[in-house]
């Protein structure tokens, strides 16, 4: 026997003393040969154990991996971590010089993305975009990568030796800090947002700091502000028509992909809430380019798509205003439709009584004709009362002619009358409206630090119009109160024909805490009363709603259950509004979703700072403290922001003059998310709010969000829609009721949300739902909003002021 | 791109096959390279969980008996970083040498049938001198006392029959391969 073979036998018999040991690892490390035939002495001396025992049962293996199972299941996160290490791998090098997922990665190695790289001994973490190509190199003496295509971040512990990333062109030298390198046909991009790195380009060199970008595109290395950057290159994907984010003729969709069930029920419909976001986007556009241009088009495409003209609400001339509306029941259930007119229920006079045509958006439209009624027609679907959730609505037309449905058209679905006559109605989502004169509130302001008249670039005079027709949204649905605060909807509507002709109007009793707009308010209020009352109300009513841990709950009504029921005792009131947890809709719990909290009180936010309204700034203080508590950070570069929120007890009775604690209302945090849209609006708001704090968690959730999601229409998570699962769910028709529909075929009792929007059967991603209804397992999809895209550009150019 | 529970279900018959085809291989890898019986077993538990948690990174281009030495690997110098637990036989580079020398004789691993034919080609006092070893998982002093004969006679003797073992199933193989 050779010395070798009698050292690995003693070894195997163990036999070998510490010498021989050390002899063999010495022979095993210098030799492969000796590596070799170690190899298969080892692999032998299991396989004789092996076969002397018997095989481990195979259900013995089955048990372990049940055990594993059950592990996974309350480790989701690790898991997820793991699955991150996607790499393809193509050489093993010698030495371990990092590690991707489970794989020893050596010099030579190359990595194809998605993978995360960790360095053994150090947090350093390099996470490769999809797409992206990565090779290890020899250590020189720091570490050395060389991404010859695509993508990475980083984040860098202080490196004794730096690392150094080559690039095809460049090449970047990193001591410790955070950074995006990506590099695309021959050029180099980096994005620093801690520390600095230097860039190099032969002989060129240039450090680039915090919050600064520098790209290798131009004839020189040139660097500019990080978030701006972000931003444009946002606004640009916006406005690609490769993209996909406007139709033919310049109307934003609700989203890029076409089957989605949010509360607009496909994406290719537009809204209101759409539009504003719209016209947000090319304010902030304006302020950082000067050009105003695109927010006049932005404009003048809301009013030619969501304001109905002149001839689309014909018949306000007939408007009365002393009776403004007959009163209509709101049901509790979808079964007590349609509802009866009741004309013995008073109603209160319109003191608005405003002349002439309103200036408000209808919320929705149907932009690619999904529904039939007409390219660009305006259609509605909520009329059913809040158990009425978007599964179970009926499409419908708003110029309602009787060329569809029933003989009635969709009339007699909701409203219960002797007779029908042809009719025009619209429905202002007023959180949009609110939301554009917001938005004119900073343009104005920005279009005068450039120097300029505002009343020569933006539409103000339209503002105002705008400003005046959504005051109906300051009272209740038949005029009985003035609540002063953005209710829920405005509603006005009309015969089409003139011979015994009408036409109504009607507010809202239903005030939701997340409409309220006191930027809005407060710019309006500068040449109105009514506005001026409604922005002392709004304070005050998020001062009632404040919970004790600072998150702002529900809201109030002016009509208990939309019957002016008697409130119930014990309900705590707000100027004679009836508490209400959950506003409007119950399916799902209208203030569960956080959105809420981030989309209204960055508003208020925004207010605190333009009036220095020091008791709104104590409001959002708090609120912040909260919001910044249950924000998640992980350790793998992740996020998590609240999605679902529970609310228990009550705020205390109103008093202005001593408002009380609220010690008895208490929210909680039931579930997280990582949507975009939804982390974007809190980073807006707890820039808006400014702390040193707040604004150090924003740019976290920012960069994270723009490292795990950025992709080459926008920014996207992947979703669960486990209620997909509803599109067999049936709308509850009445009994006997039968109609036609635009887009093909008879519907009746027992139709489903499918069978009424049968378009959704082609729709290429509708397979995705059908399997996701087999298998009982949720589909998940990757959603382009628009809203949502917005809100993360004017994140990062928020950020970058 | 968290693996759904779906995947898992899916995947899970996938796994287990390819598992159970090389958990033997990655026993025996780690048998070679931690010095204790018992520790190794441990390690392959941790690395048993690991690569049912990671299947979803696993890519198909490689063979799974490599990945799952990766994955063996980096739990043992994970171990010896971490607590110095894992009594190690060998230095670092030298397990990554025991490791490559793994992934190059993969296809050389014994195979079951072969090594039945080969033992059975034993005589009978060699097989039970295996069996003393392997069976009972008698120590070599143990057997030396049952069989009346010196350590380092039964040493010698059972390293003679495992290379005879060895002999055979290489010349299985290279008939196999003819």
């Amino acid at each position: 026997m050779t010395p070798l073979g009698d050292l690995i036998e003693k070894r195997l018999h163990g036999l070998a003393t510490g010498e021989e040991l050390q002899e063999l690892d010495a022979l095993l490390s210098s030799s492969p040969e000796a590596a070799l035939a170690f190899a298969r002495a080892t692999r032998l001396d299991h396989a004789l154990a092996k076969h002397f025992k018997g095989e481990r049962a195979v259900s013995a293996i089955q048990r372990d991996l049940r055990g594993v199972r059950r592990r996974r299941l309350v480790s989701i996160a690790a898991a997820a971590l793991v699955a991150l290490g996607l790499g393809v791998y193509v050489a093993r090098g010698r030495e371990t010089l990092a590690m991707s997922g489970d794989l020893a990665l050596g010099a030579g190695d190359l990595l194809h993305g998605p993978a995360t790289i960790t360095f053994p001994g150090e947090g350093t973490t390099v996470t490769l975009g999809s797409g992206s190509a990565l090779t290890i190199e020899a250590p020189g003496p720091g570490k050395r990568l060389y991404l010859s295509q695509g993508r990475l971040s980083a984040s860098v512990d202080r490196q004794a030796d730096p690392l150094v990333i080559r690039t095809p062109d460049a090449r970047a030298t990193v001591r410790g800090t955070r950074f995006v390198l990506s590099t695309d046909q021959g050029s180099t991009r980096l994005e620093v947002t801690h520390g600095s790195v230097t860039l190099a380009r032969g002989s060129e060199k240039v450090d680039v700091a915090a919050d600064e970008v520098a790209e290798t595109k131009s004839r020189t290395l040139a660097k500019g502000s990080l978030y701006a950057d972000r931003f444009r290159a946002l606004w640009d994907d916006l406005h690609d028509p490769a993209r996909g984010y406007f139709s033919a003729d310049g109307i934003p969709y609700h989203s890029v992909e076409t089957l989605i069930v949010d509360a607009p029920d496909q994406g290719h419909l537009s809204t209101s809430e759409t539009f504003s976001y719209w016209l947000w986007l090319e304010a902030m556009y304006g302020r950082e380019s000067g050009d105003w241009a695109p927010f006049g088009a932005a404009w003048k495409k809301m009013e030619e798509t969501l304001i109905p003209s002149h001839a689309d609400q014909p018949t306000n001339d007939l408007y009365v205003p002393q009776k403004p509306a007959t009163y209509v029941p709101e049901a509790d259930r979808l079964n007590q439709y349609p509802v009866a007119m009741d004309p013995s229920v008073g109603v209160g006079a319109d003191p608005l009584a405003l002349p002439g045509d309103l200036y408000v958006m209808h919320w929705l439209v149907d932009v690619d004709n999904f529904y039939g009624y007409g390219k660009n027609a305006l259609i509605n679907t909520f009329q059913r009362g809040p158990m009425e959730s978007v599964w179970k609505t009926v499409p419908h037309p708003s110029k309602e002619t009787f060329s569809w449905g029933g003989p009635h058209g969709f009339l007699d679905l909701f409203l219960q009358e002797p007779s029908y006559a042809k009719q025009w109605r619209y429905t202002a989502a007023p959180d949009a409206d609110a939301r554009v004169l917001q938005v004119v509130a900073w343009a104005e302001r920005w279009v005068r630090e450039q120097g300029k008249d505002p009343s020569r670039i933006l539409p103000t005079e339209k503002a105002g119009r705008m400003g005046d027709s959504l005051r109906y949204a300051l009272y209740d649905k038949y005029f009985r109160t003035r609540h002063d605060l953005f209710s829920w909807s405005e509603a006005w509507g009309g015969s089409l024909d003139r011979t015994n002709g009408w036409a109504w109007r009607s507010g809202s009793s239903h005030v939701h805490f997340g409409y309220q707009n006191p930027v809005a308010a407060w710019y309006l209020s500068r040449s109105s009363a009514d506005w001026a009352a409604s922005l002392e109300r709004q304070i005050e009513f998020y001062r009632w709603l404040q919970s004790a841990e600072g998150a702002i709950a529900g809201g109030a009504t002016s009509s208990v259950n939309g019957r002016y029921d008697a409130i119930p005792d014990g309900t705590p009131c707000f100027h004679g509004l009836s508490y209400v947890e959950h506003p409007v809709f119950r399916d799902p719990p209208s203030n569960e979703w956080f959105g809420w909290q981030a989309w209204s009180v960055g508003r208020l936010a925004q207010y605190a700072t333009l009036a220095k309204d020091a008791a709104a700034a104590a409001l959002v203080d708090k609120w912040a403290a909260w919001a910044r508590s249950v924000v998640q950070l992980t350790s793998d570069g992740r996020y998590a922001v609240p999605s679902t929120l529970r609310w228990s007890g009550k705020p205390d009775p109103w008093t202005a003059s001593g408002p009380g604690p609220n010690r008895g209302l208490h929210v909680q945090v039931v579930d997280t998310t990582e949507d975009v849209g939804v982390a974007a609006s809190l980073a807006r708001a707890l820039l808006a709010h400014g702390s040193a704090e707040s604004r150090a968690l924003a740019k976290e959730l920012l960069d994270r969000m723009w490292t795990l999601y950025r992709d080459p229409a926008g920014v996207s998570n992947p979703e669960s829609r486990a209620d997909y699962i509803r599109f067999h769910d049936p709308v509850d028709l009445p009994p006997g009721w039968r109609g036609a529909l635009a887009s093909g075929g008879a519907f009746g009792p027992g139709a489903s949300f499918l069978d009424l929007r049968p378009k959704y059967r082609s729709d290429p991603d509708f397979p995705r739902v059908e399997e996701a209804i087999r298998s009982g397992k949720a589909a998940r999809f990757r959603y382009h909003r628009f809203w949502a895209q917005v809100e993360v550009a004017l994140a990062f150019a928020e950020l970058a002021r | 791109m968290i693996p759904e529970e779906g995947d898992g279900m899916r995947s899970r018959d996938e796994f287990l096959k390819l598992f159970l085809r090389h958990q033997d291989d990655i026993r025996a890898f780690l048998g070679s390279v931690v010095r204790d019986r018992g520790a190794a077993d441990d390690v392959f538990q941790e690395v048993s969980l690991t690569l049912w948690e990671s299947f979803a990174s696993y890519d198909p281009a490689r063979t799974f008996g490599a990945w799952a030495r990766g994955v063996a690997f980096k739990k043992v110098l994970q171990g010896r970083e971490k607590s110095r637990r894992i009594p190690l036989a060998f230095s670092p580079r030298t397990i990554q040498a025991v490791l490559d020398a793994y992934d190059r004789t993969e296809a050389a691993a014994p195979d079951t049938e072969g090594l039945r034919e080969c033992i059975s080609k034993l005589p009978p006092r060699s097989q039970s001198l295996l069996a003393l070893r392997y069976e009972r998982s008698l120590k070599l002093a143990d057997i030396a006392r049952e069989v009346g004969s010196s350590l380092d006679a039964v040493h010698k003797l059972l390293s003679r029959i495992r290379l005879n073992l060895q002999e055979c199933l290489e010349r299985r193989l290279q008939e196999g391969a003819r």
